[in-house]
């Protein structure tokens, strides 16, 4: 069992160990090293900007074809409602002569 | 060739001004970061990153400081960002783990000797080492930026953009949280 003043003295010397350390030598190659990384980037980022476009275009064909969609279906339903109008305009005309041209000067 | 007309030789896309930057500062900058992630392999690709930042971001250097402070910042800040990157990747395989995933690897411990540290001092240094991991992160910065790049309190100030009286309030929390650390540590051995 260590008594509190050696305790002490150990996190003091502990604490100090970090005296006097010498500097590490970075990789003699790095610069090299460096380039080839850019390069690699480089090369990266239109695969990357490629596959958003790509990710983008599919979206917008997405998004065209619902509206398409709606608007071919929009229209359909315009014909019916343009149709009924008619029928029911010409069944009003007919129940109530309106279709004679006798009374029309 | 004087540090403006290496910038502005750098910012006109010259590579033998890159070249001597990378060669002028890479010791500084390898160190620096190696302190703070203790592992040599990462400490070298991080050192990469801060060059190719520096490479990528001249534009945005507004001279205000000079170009070795600059660049500590950024070793600095891609340095903290890898710790927290790897310290979050370690809790979510703590978290995974508790659900059966096999991830010991991220767990086991890692015990860095600093090949720089004097013969005698390897041990202790180990343990001290693990000991400012547990720092906060600017105590930590200012504790590192002292003990292995010996900066001055002034020119730790300049890179942290803190005053003098700050990081020496820094410092000697820092100190103080570390003996704390280290003497529970031998209590307990």
């Amino acid at each position: 069992m260590k008594n509190q003043q050696e305790i002490e003295q150990m996190a003091e010397q502990t604490l100090n160990s970090l005296n006097n350390m010498q500097q590490l030598e970075a990789n003699e190659y790095l610069h090299s090293k460096i380039l080839q990384r850019m390069n690699d980037n480089r090369k990266v980022v239109p695969m990357a900007y490629n596959r958003v476009m790509l990710r983008l275009a599919a979206v917008m064909v997405v998004f065209i074809g619902i509206n398409a969609g709606s608007f071919y279906m929009l229209k359909q339903s315009d014909n019916t409602v343009t149709v009924k109008k008619a029928a029911n305009a010409d069944a009003f005309a007919n129940a109530y002569n309106l279709n004679n041209n006798v009374d029309s000067y | 060739m004087t540090e403006q007309e290496l910038i502005a030789c750098l910012l006109k896309g010259d590579e033998n001004a890159f070249k001597t930057i990378v060669n002028t500062y890479k010791k500084m900058v390898y160190n620096t970061v190696l302190g703070f992630v203790q592992n040599m392999h990462d400490a070298e690709d991080i050192t990469q990153d801060v060059f190719i930042k520096v490479y990528e971001n001249i534009g945005k250097f507004k001279q205000q400081s000079k170009l070795s402070t600059w660049i500590y910042r950024i070793s600095i800040t891609q340095a903290i960002d890898f710790m927290r990157h790897k310290n979050r990747k370690k809790r979510a395989g703590f978290l995974s783990s508790l659900f059966g995933a096999n991830n010991e690897l991220l767990h086991e411990p890692v015990e860095f000797i600093h090949p720089g540290v004097l013969a005698e001092n390897k041990e202790r240094s180990a343990i001290l080492f693990n000991a400012i991991n547990r720092l906060p992160e600017k105590q930590k910065t200012a504790f590192m930026l002292q003990k292995v790049q010996d900066m001055s309190q002034q020119k730790i100030a300049e890179v942290m953009q803190l005053n003098e009286g700050a990081v020496e309030s820094l410092l000697m929390r820092a100190k103080g949280n570390l003996k704390k650390l280290l003497i529970n540590y031998y209590s307990s051995i």
